[in-house]
């Protein structure tokens, strides 16, 4: 009799997500969806606003990287109005965007995947999560909760708030850096960086290596990658052009406007969710190493860039390379790349502050409306952010396009979760450790499942429901 | 150095859960920034919309070395009651099957809350009985929700405002 294994909503990932795993006769996976939530109404909401108004709508969005809507609408609305921003404010938007990453990838890596891999996966429910690893580690839990707080108070020093940012303005950055708040800024720097070389040295010599047989299995598949890079081939989050690249290596860079001629949008009738696919490599089609296919988010950053422009990071890149290759596949490895960002994010930020044009006050230029098209694009910490907008001649959205960095993935993690459940569930035999596993190969990809609405009311739960073909109930498992 | 923010020091935390892109889902926010209107707000009271970036604030408190006397969440809710109405939940009245949930999306995340009582603060759930939040963004309360909006305030301040 065949079953369907829902896990909903997966924990510990930031959205609503259902996870639905057909077995067939045999007990073995059949077939997998991951069905998510996804804003919805957005575009139809902007039009006829004044576009200056998109920086600061955005934010609301996601909760989570509200910086990456910011700074991605910004510059779409810097196309629109047709602005080149002095170079301190551009300066200033790379000093908030890096502190933002900083506070992201801390948040992902020691509370979100950090239970997996410092509890275990197959460790109980109940202390697989974070308050089990401030029993586990309390000193590092510690460290982690002082970073973070810093990172948000280098937000608000730099740009006034860290929660519904509204610093970057059309034109620029709405105020100038003092010398004694750059001065205070370093400091706080100095010591995130130390988190950043500790967090993957840590990485690298207590949990990769003890891991290692499940991240060259869990989730892996092969595809594509798309991310950013600036006119040298060096890694960029903040700005340069894109750059998709083939399983093979093979690449092609073409700038952010003109991503409608590379990336198509194939949609579903089960998800709401789009699935981008590289349309001038092929058709779509939701299969492993399709040639169409591509992810981004951290490790495709990592794969697609020559190198690293910051030398602690660059040594972690060699380092990656000469074991994994370029570009690297194993799914897992996001959580690797990931770190090397963290160091890159505090390296970044430490250099832009000992720039002397980071107190500059020059850092914003008057903006006129007009009718014209405009693309921003970011590295968002979960993939390419694009905002791409058209205005009328009074300044007045008439057109409004998202692609939000996990919807890159959306095909990747439904294959994640395939190939994992594929290998998990055999016979019709698994527990919560494997169902973990699997949920495992989700959190790699640190989606973000739009954080649109969350009431409190107590109607999600993890539970899994096993049922036959008529529906009928056959097996509950809930914690 | 020690970076804790004023959230973690402060007497009483009060905070404004929701997305104001989703009707009556921005019920929270709303009563933070009706109370930032239209009332004195103590020294050691810390109002803060949250939007939907709540778990971070939880998440660093049940971690932190220093946490508020009291903890007050406000958001909206669909019970299926009587729309517009004021409810106080309490945290036993949270299902079982979502207590051990940490997903981090799940704001406020019973879990988390219920660790920051046992540590000794209080917690405190108040919500807004507001039907159906919007599948699609729709900005604005409802009537009933924005009549609920100084109602709540007005017992947040009585309630919280006054010296400790």
């Amino acid at each position: 009799m065949t079953q369907t294994i829902v896990i909903q909503p997966v924990t510990r990932i930031e959205g609503h997500a259902k996870v639905t795993i057909q077995l067939n006769d045999q007990g073995n996976v059949a077939d997998s969806r991951v069905n998510v939530i996804e804003l919805r109404g957005f575009e139809q909401f902007c039009l006829g606003r004044p576009v200056e108004e998109m920086p600061r709508i955005t934010t609301r969005i996601c909760g989570v990287c509200p910086w990456s809507h910011h700074l991605a609408s910004a510059k779409a609305t810097d196309a629109v109005f047709g602005v080149e921003i002095p170079s301190a404010a551009r300066k200033l938007r790379r000093l908030c965007n890096s502190i933002a990453y900083m506070e992201e990838h801390i948040l992902h890596f020691y509370f979100l995947a950090g239970a997996d891999f410092v509890m275990g996966p197959d460790a109980e429910y109940p202390v697989r999560n974070v308050i089990g690893i401030v029993g586990a580690a309390p000193d590092i839990a510690r460290q982690v909760v002082k970073v973070r707080h810093m990172c948000a108070r280098m937000l608000e020093i730099v740009a006034g708030k860290s929660i519904h940012p509204a610093a970057a303005v059309p034109g620029g950055f709405s105020k100038p850096l003092q010398p004694a708040e750059r001065d205070q800024l370093k400091a706080m720097a100095q010591d995130a960086l130390g988190l950043a070389q500790f967090s993957i040295k840590f990485a690298k010599e207590n949990i990769f290596p003890k891991y290692l047989d499940m991240v060259k299995s869990l989730g892996v598949i092969t595809s594509g990658f798309l991310g950013t890079v600036t006119d040298d081939g060096s890694f960029d989050v903040y700005d340069g052009h894109l750059r998709l690249m083939r399983s093979d290596g093979a690449y092609e860079d073409f700038p952010y406007d003109r991503y409608t001629d590379f990336i198509g949008e194939h949609v579903e009738p089960w998800s709401y969710l789009k699935f981008p696919y590289a349309k001038q490599w092929g058709a779509f089609a939701l299969a492993d190493n399709s040639p169409s296919l591509y992810r981004a988010n951290t490790l495709a950053r990592i794969n697609v860039c020559d190198r690293m422009p910051t030398p602690l990071a660059q040594a972690e890149l060699e380092e990656f390379r000469k074991n994994f290759g370029r570009p690297a596949q194993l799914t897992l490895l996001y959580h690797w790349a990931r770190l090397i960002e963290l160091l890159y994010s505090a390296e970044n930020a430490i250099q832009l502050l000992d720039d002397p044009e980071i107190t500059s006050h020059d850092t914003r230029k008057k903006v006129e409306p007009r009718k014209a098209r405009g693309v921003g694009c970011v590295e968002a910490p979960r993939g390419t952010l694009i905002h791409d907008y058209e205005t009328d001649e009074n300044g007045l959205l008439t057109n409004v396009n998202l692609i939000v960095g996990t919807t890159h993935n959306n095909s990747a993690i439904n294959l994640s979760v395939r190939q994992a459940a594929t290998a998990l569930i055999q016979n019709g035999k698994y527990d919560q450790g494997i169902l973990n596993r699997v949920e495992m190969a989700i959190r790699a990809y640190d989606p973000c499942l739009s954080c649109a609405t969350h009431t409190f009311d107590g109607t999600l739960a993890v539970k899994i429901n096993i049922v036959d073909q008529d529906g009928n109930v056959l097996d509950t498992l809930a914690n | 150095m020690d970076y804790l923010p004023e959230f973690c020091t402060a007497r009483v935390l009060i905070l404004g859960v929701g997305n104001v892109l989703f009707g009556d889902d921005g019920f929270g926010p709303q009563v933070i920034a009706h109370l930032e209107r239209n009332f004195p707000v103590p020294a050691d009271v810390c109002l803060m919309d949250v939007g939907t970036g709540v778990r971070k604030i939880l998440f660093t408190l049940a971690l932190s070395s220093a946490r508020p006397r009291e903890i007050v969440i406000v958001d909206a809710v669909d019970r299926n009651g009587t729309r517009g109405q004021i409810i106080e939940l309490l945290l036993e009245d949270i299902p079982l099957e979502k207590t051990d949930d940490f997903s981090m999306h799940q704001a406020p995340t019973s879990n988390l809350l219920r660790e920051l009582r046992d540590s000794g603060a209080q917690v405190t759930v108040l919500v807004c009985d507001v039907g159906c939040v919007p599948q699609e963004i729709c900005t604005g309360l409802s009537p009933l929700a924005a009549s609920a909006v100084p109602i709540m305030a007005r017992q947040i301040a009585d309630r919280y405002f006054s010296p400790a």
